[in-house]
């Protein structure tokens, strides 16, 4: 009896060690992240309107510090780059009759027009610390004494993206 | 009931020390394969070390998440999770991973997947080349190439609500190897 006692525990205390060894692992960590960040928005407050010219009038400009400009607010994560593109029609279109019209863009962060600066298409700005930036749209058109009589519309398409 | 003889008392005190080693490896073996986020192969001896090994080489990198925009990783991509697993040419190991289902930022939580093909592994240091895809939610038995090299890269898949707040969000993917034929 004493000696089989003595065989197991000779057994046990030599192989303990292999029992381990046979399930040798590792293990090793690795950190996932992402750095979330709000959705861009554009709004506009309304449409760039000129109204009623009589032909002959020559140039009529609206400034982008105009009350009758365009507004547009981007929303999005604060202090983040921003890309903005836009395209400008060439002309105002009614019907087969066009109506050349010029573009007057100006962006800043502060809603405060008079501190807006020129902006190109394809620009990049940052937004700013309220997430916010802002867009004037102004414009011209030049009203010849032929020009035909009509209404004349054009789409001023504008697009932001980080 | 007869007092010991010095002998018995002898056998029974080398078995306890067997119990004691096996025990305590088993433990901290048994600590290793719970997925607590802490490396824990602190408790292997240093021969064994040498013999299987885990090298994180890059970490798993989203980016720049836009809220209510999902974005994919892919396995292959520059930003995947990248490992570099050591172990004995010709011998076969497990690779089980444990993946967290969200990605936390304080108290806010965005869910994070992996899909079936979100992980591959590799003898070569290239996920592009003689890759092999698996799924990262099932444990892996690979048989280890003559280099003693394997890499394995792992992607994942981010849907933060629209509703989420802007953050970092981080979470902890761990890959475990076991050596099964040794």
């Amino acid at each position: 009896m004493k000696r089989i006692l003595f065989l197991l525990a000779a057994v046990v205390f030599v192989t303990a060690p292999f029992f381990s060894f046979a399930q040798n692992s590792a293990s090793e960590n690795a950190l996932v992240s992402a750095r979330v960040i709000s959705s861009l928005s554009i709004a506009k407050n309304k449409d760039l309107d000129f109204g009623k010219v009589a032909q002959g009038v020559g140039a009529v400009a609206i400034a982008p510090d105009n009350t009758k400009a365009v507004k547009f607010t981007i929303t999005g994560e604060p202090s983040e780059s921003i890309k903005v593109t836009f395209t400008s029609p060439a002309n105002l279109v009614s019907g087969s009759n066009t109506l050349p019209f010029t573009s007057n863009v100006k962006a800043n962060t502060a809603d405060v027009v008079a501190s807006a600066a020129a902006l190109t298409s394809g620009s990049n700005m940052d937004l700013g610390s309220d997430g916010k930036a802002y867009v004037y749209l102004g414009g011209s058109i030049n009203v010849g004494s032929t020009q035909p009589r009509g209404s004349y519309t054009g789409t001023f398409a504008i697009n932001v993206e980080y | 009931m007869k007092p010991m003889t010095a002998f018995s008392q002898l056998a029974v005190c080398m078995m306890c020390v067997g119990l004691f080693f096996t025990t305590a490896q088993n433990t901290s073996l048994a600590q290793q394969q719970t997925p607590t986020g802490i490396s824990a192969n602190v408790a292997a001896p240093q021969n064994l070390l040498s013999l299987l090994r885990i090298q994180r080489l890059t970490d798993l990198a989203c980016g720049v998440t836009i809220l209510g925009f999902p974005k994919e990783i892919r396995f292959s991509d520059a930003a995947a999770a990248r490992f570099r697993i050591i172990a004995p040419p010709a011998s076969e190991i497990l690779v089980a991973l444990a993946l967290p289902l969200r990605l936390l930022c304080d108290k806010a939580e965005t869910p994070l997947t992996f899909g079936a093909a979100s992980a591959a592994w590799s003898e070569r240091d290239s996920p592009s080349l003689g890759v092999t895809t698996f799924n990262p939610m099932l444990p892996q038995r690979l048989k280890v190439p003559a280099s003693g090299v394997i890499f394995v890269w792992i992607g994942c898949s981010v849907s933060p609500a629209k509703t989420l707040r802007s953050g970092r969000y981080t979470a902890l993917v761990q890959v475990e190897a076991t050596l099964m034929n040794r």
